[in-house]
Parts: C-alpha cells; structure tokens; sequence
C-alpha cells in the first residue's frame, strides 16, 4: 500500500533528480557550518561544485560511529542548538554516546517518511496500532507513534509493558497491528505457548519488527506461534529510526526511502564502493535532513543492493533481509551482544584464561547458549565450592551486563583453540 | 516535466549560478525563494533562454533545451512573465493579450477566442478591456501581465516576484488568480520575495542562497524552518527566534 502512490513509484530518473538535487543542497548547507567537512574538503582540495552526480559522493569520507563519539556531543550538527526541538542521545552497551538532534521539520519529515514505510508494511487507517519498543530505541518508538497515527490509526504506546501486559491488551483492544523488536516478539511467543493461548482469540493480523536482525529462525518461530506474517522495518537511532525502509507485501527485500537516502555497499575490509547485487556493508546518507546529516555513514549492516522494479511499483533501491553485521554480534532469543563483550567480563576473573568458546543450540524453540570457559589449573585444585562460585558469577555477571542468559562450563583451557577465532570458537548449531 | 542539472550562468566573470539542479514537475507549483541578488531571477532567465551562455543539463519534457536559441523557449510552451510587469502602457488591454499570443502566429479568431477565455478566468480584464494598459493599478497591471503570459497557452509558466511593489491588497489579489491556476492543474515556477505567500500557494520549494540551492522541500516541511522565518519570512521571526 501508498502513502503517496505517485511518489512512491516515482521512476529512476526522478528518484536520481532527487538524489542530486538534495546531496547538493545539504553540501551547500553543511560546508559553511560543520567544520569537520570544512577542513576535509580543504585538506583535499574539493569544493561542492565537484558534486555534479551521485557516484561523486565517494569523495566523502566514510563516517562511522567512533567518529560521531569524537564530535560528541554537537560537532555533527548543522544548525544552531536553538533550532533543534528534539535531541536524543543514543547509548549502547559497552559503546560511547552519540547524540542525534532533530529540528521541527525534521520531525515532519520523520513522521511522514514513516508513515510511508508503516503503509508499505500494511498498517492502515482503521488499525489498532500496538507500539511495544522499549530500552535503547525509545526515540525509534516515538517516530513510529507519529507515523502511525499520521496514517490515522489508532494508537497504543506500550513502552515499559512486560509481555504478559502486552498480551492482555492485544487481546483486550483487539489490537490489529503489532509493532516491536524481535526479542519482544519472541518473549510474547513464549507467553502465548505457556498460557496456552490460542493465536485465533487475538484479532492480530501483522506483526512488524525491527530494530534488531531478525534471523530466519526467530521469524519462523513468531510466525508459526501467531499464525500471521512478520514484516520488517529497517532504521537506525542515528538515522531516524525505522523510517529508512520497509518491505513491501510483495515481501522481496527492504525498500529503501531513497528520496531521503542515498544507500551504498562497500567492502567493510577495504571501504570500497561495490557494484549493485554484491554483498557488503551498507552506507547511508541522509539528503533531506537539517539538524543532524549523516552522510556517508557506515550501518555495519551486511546486505546487497537491487535496483530494480519491484513488482509492488516501486522503483526504490532495496536491500536484502539483513543477517549478519560488520562486528561479528550474536543474537540469543533476539537479543544482540558482541562477543568481546563477553571476553571482557570473563576477563574481570581470577583464574580465567583467554581461551573461551560459545556453543549455541535451539531446543524447544529456544536459544540456548553455552559458554566454556578455560580456568587455569589452580581454580580446579581448589575446592568445588569455589569452582560453583565462580560459574554462578559469572553466569550472572552476563545476565547483567548483556541480558542474556548462559550456562558456564569451566574447562582446561589447552582443550579449547586459540588465538580468538569466530570460525572456531563460535559453535552455532541453529 | 522540467528538469535541470548542475546550471553554472556566468555574467563576463562573475558567477551567478553554481551547480544549480531543480524539477517542476506537471501540475505543481515550485516557488524558488532567495535574498536579493541570490540568483533567482537568473535562473528563471536561463530557462526561458534569455541567457544562452550557461552549461549544465536543461531538459522540458524530455527534450535537451540547451541547442534553443534565445528566448525561444517558448516554442517549447515555457511561458516567462518577467519582473516589473512589462506591459505597453499604450495599448489597451485587450491589444497587450493580443501579444501574448503573437509569439506563436494564431490565427485571429482562435486569439479572440482564447482573449474570451482569460477574460472567463480574470474577469477583471474583461471589465477594462478598452483601458490603456498604463492607467491600471499596479495589481491589475500584473494581472493583465499574468493573462499575457497565459495567451501563449504555456505548459508553464515561470513568474517572476508578482508581488514586487504592489500594496497588500493587491497582493491578495494576484495571490488569489495564481490560486485560481493552481486549482486548473497548471504548472508554475514562481520567484517570489514574498516567501510567506509563496509558502502558501506552492507545493515545494528551493531556497537558494549566493548562486546555490541549500534547502528543498515540501511547503509545509519549510514553514517551519527557522532559517527561513529569520531570512525570507520578514522581520517579526527574528525577534521571537533570535
Ligand atoms: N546583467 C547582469 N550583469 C552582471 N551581473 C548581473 C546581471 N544580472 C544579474 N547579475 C548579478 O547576478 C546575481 C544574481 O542576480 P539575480 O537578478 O538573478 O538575483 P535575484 O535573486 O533575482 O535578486 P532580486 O531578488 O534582487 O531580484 C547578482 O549578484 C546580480 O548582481
Ligand atoms: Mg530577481
Ligand atoms: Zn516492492
């Protein structure tokens, strides 16, 4: 479904009018004012009249979140503080703070690019609307309220509900539309299981996710507990959210906005532009923002690029479904961590080794994750007391730093390989 | 409909147009809003190619405008009203329309008909046909430039500042007529200083600034933008935001 049909299906040529049209502009604009793009282009002897088409946007550098963390808080900004009327900071685990302003028609333009992806994922005006985000994308849940009921549909934010609240109000409301993460998606799954509820008493008819990578797997698991579809949403917090794309219900890929974005694949070893169908990482510009352009930013997202017709109508660029991203992220039951975030709490112990191994499996339509754990020789001599005492601990210390639960096993570290390698030491049997 | 890409115009050293790209598509009205100087009526210039010495890529439906001899453009059906209304203050009314589709050597009764048909959609000519042209109001004289401007039946139009000099209520006026075009589908680029009125009647808009387009959008994305509160919509934003 169209928001604006004739936008929306707007041809090639248009779409790369656009393209250069608003690349330009925001150049013109940004040169003056952000002095990290200032002293780039006078350090390579390029001025924005170089930027006569869309393939000249690789002489920008690429930008990756590390350089947001060193212009923290404001570098990055384009307009003066007293024009942006949002600013959000967005923090991960174990990762620095960016922070993303927005100006007043930013907003507008969020609201109505994400009304657009809403529509293409199916979402319409006589829907009961459930928004359940929460923790690190509050700011991607509250584009998502504005897109929805710019559409008109009737809107329920659940931010800090736990699954079983979230239940009885699809239930109650007769909610139609469910919009969340994969993780909650998934710990609903496991309410309706162990309630025995049956997916015909919700009057659910989609259930959209995004935010994180949503693994075949998870899909095949909400989709069999619910009997209805999974479509994804696609954004990032230091982009705007999930307004950046969407399926479509012809359901072959994620559309990209490209009157907003200009999207790229490049090789994440070398940084290297890559031809069209080639798998690498995505690069994003925004060519309609005002408070905080990105340009040229790296998603760490591993995808390939089509740009073809789709058989929906539309002629923007689409991504394919996202698996994997550029930092080697594990995700168990729809939550994502790194595993050196692991190494880094391992590393907090007394007898622990470098040497450590993951082991993932699915039983019961759940990740389980195990992790060995090398211990050197002295841990086993002492008394088991000491050994329990360990395991506990840091079992416990993952529960709270990263959210994920896993069983520790302490082992001789001389049986697990080392040097750190993700092809050896990461056992995924799903 | 209308497509440009990367227009650089040059007068002998000065340039007034870098890397300028912008589309009008059928049916919308495009306002192109801009301090004194920024280059606006230059480009519009450059369109109905009244000035030949440019490069970059000019397209009308499909067809490369960049082998048009002066301010033929015309021919294409591009229909340039210029600043300061330029009408024959001599000729009367209905004489000033009748040139208005000289340009395109009709057949008499096929201009006394179309003269009939603006006179339907400006009624107001119609009332002062006789009149000298230089006797009207400063309004009703950008009115008749506008009922010109439609004789040569254009597939746009491209308006420069209709609203240059004349009082309030004039103002409302020509705003109205252009209201009254945009309801029949037609398509215009208009230059405007008056951006809060541009604002309202156009569907997108360019700001451009020393020769370069900063800011495209919606009209309704821009109206909220400060920076142009503070540089195009007049004095009393400043003071709130500054
Ligand atoms: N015939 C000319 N010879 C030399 N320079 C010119 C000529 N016409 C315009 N310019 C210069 O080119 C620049 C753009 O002028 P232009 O008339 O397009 O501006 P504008 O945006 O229409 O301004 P205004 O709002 O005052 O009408 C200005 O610096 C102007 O001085
Ligand atoms: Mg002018
Ligand atoms: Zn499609």
């Amino acid at each position: 479904m169209f928001l604006n049909e004739k936008l929306e299906t707007m041809d090639r040529k248009e779409i790369e009018q656009i393209q250069i049209e608003r690349l330009q502009a925001t150049l013109n604009r940004i040169i003056k004012v952000i002095p990290f793009y200032k002293d780039y282009f006078q350090k390579k002897n390029i001025s924005t009249e170089d930027f006569t088409n869309i393939e000249d946007i690789q002489k920008l550098p690429l930008i990756t979140r590390e350089d947001l963390v060193r212009h923290h808080p404001y570098g990055m900004f384009s307009v003066p503080l007293r024009e942006i009327v949002r600013i959000y900071p967005t923090s991960v685990p174990f990762r620095l703070p960016v922070v993303v302003g927005y100006t007043q028609s930013d907003i507008i333009k969020l609201s109505k690019l994400t009304a657009r992806v809403l529509c293409s994922v199916g979402v319409k005006k006589d829907d009961v609307v459930l928004i359940n985000f929460n923790g690190n994308i509050i700011n991607g849940a509250f584009v998502v309220m504005y897109g929805a009921e710019l559409l008109g549909s009737s809107v329920i934010p659940c931010f800090d509900s736990n699954p079983e609240e979230i239940i009885d109000i699809l239930r109650s409301y007769r909610v139609t539309k469910l919009i969340t993460t994969p993780f909650n998606a998934l710990a609903l799954s496991d309410v309706i299981e162990q309630r025995k509820i049956s997916p015909q008493d919700l009057s659910l008819e989609s259930i959209i996710v995004g935010g994180e990578i949503l693994p075949h797997y998870h899909q095949k698991r909400i989709e069999e507990t619910f009997m209805i579809k999974v479509s994804e949403i696609y954004g990032m917090e230091e982009i705007i959210g999930p307004g950046v794309g969407g399926e479509c219900e012809k359901k072959c890929g994620i559309h990209i906005n490209d009157d907003h974005f200009i999207a790229e694949i490049i090789d994440p070893k070398t940084g290297k532009s890559l031809l069209e169908g080639k798998t690498g990482e995505l690069v994003l510009t925004t060519i309609n923002r005002e408070g905080f352009p990105l340009l040229r930013y790296r998603t760490g997202n591993i995808t390939s690029l089509i740009i073809e017709k789709c058989s929906c109508g539309r002629n923007f660029s689409r991504i394919q479904k996202i698996l994997n991203h550029t930092d080697e992220r594990l995700i168990i039951n729809g939550i994502s961590f790194l595993p050196k975030h692991i190494e880094k709490i391992l590393s907090s112990y007394e007898h622990t080794t470098k040497n450590y191994r993951i082991i993932i499996e699915r039983a019961n339509n759940r990740d389980r994750m195990e992790i060995e754990v090398g211990v050197t020789s002295e841990l086993f001599v002492d008394q088991i007391r000491k050994m329990e005492d360990t395991k506990l601990n840091i079992k416990q210390d993952i529960t709270d730093n990263l959210r994920v639960n896993a069983s520790i096993r302490l082992v001789e570290p001389k049986t697990i390989p080392y040097p750190w390698k993700k092809e050896t030491n990461i056992i995924d049997k799903r | 409909m209308l497509y440009i890409k990367n227009l650089n115009a040059f007068y002998d050293d000065i340039q007034a147009l870098r890397n300028v790209s912008l589309h009008v598509k059928e049916g919308e009205i495009v306002a192109l809003i801009g301090n004194n100087g920024a280059g606006k009526s230059t480009i519009l210039n450059c369109i109905s190619r009244i000035i030949t010495s440019v490069n970059g890529s000019m397209f009308f439906r499909d067809q490369d405008m960049s082998d048009l001899k002066y301010n033929k453009a015309v021919d294409l059906g591009i229909v340039h009203v210029p600043e300061g209304r330029c009408i024959f203050p001599d000729l009367s009314v209905w004489d000033n329309l009748l040139l208005g589709s000289y340009s395109k050597r009709e057949k008499l009764s096929t201009c006394k008909k179309n003269i009939n048909k603006i006179f339907e959609m400006l009624p107001l000519l119609r009332k002062k046909k006789d009149q000298a042209g230089g006797t009207l109001s400063g309004g009703e004289q950008q009115i008749l430039a506008i009922g010109r401007g439609l004789m040569a039946q254009p597939e746009i139009m491209l308006l420069d500042e209709p609203s240059m000099g004349l009082a309030p209520i004039f103002i409302n006026d020509v705003f109205g007529i252009l209201k009254q075009l945009k309801e029949q589908g037609k398509t215009i680029l208009i230059v405007e200083q008056n951006a809060q009125k541009a604002l309202e009647i156009a569907d997108r808009a360019y700001v451009i600034e020393t020769g370069s387009i900063i800011l495209e959008g919606d009209t309704d994305e821009l109206k909220t933008n400060q920076e142009i509160k503070r540089a195009y919509l007049g004095k009393g934003y400043s003071e709130i935001w500054d």
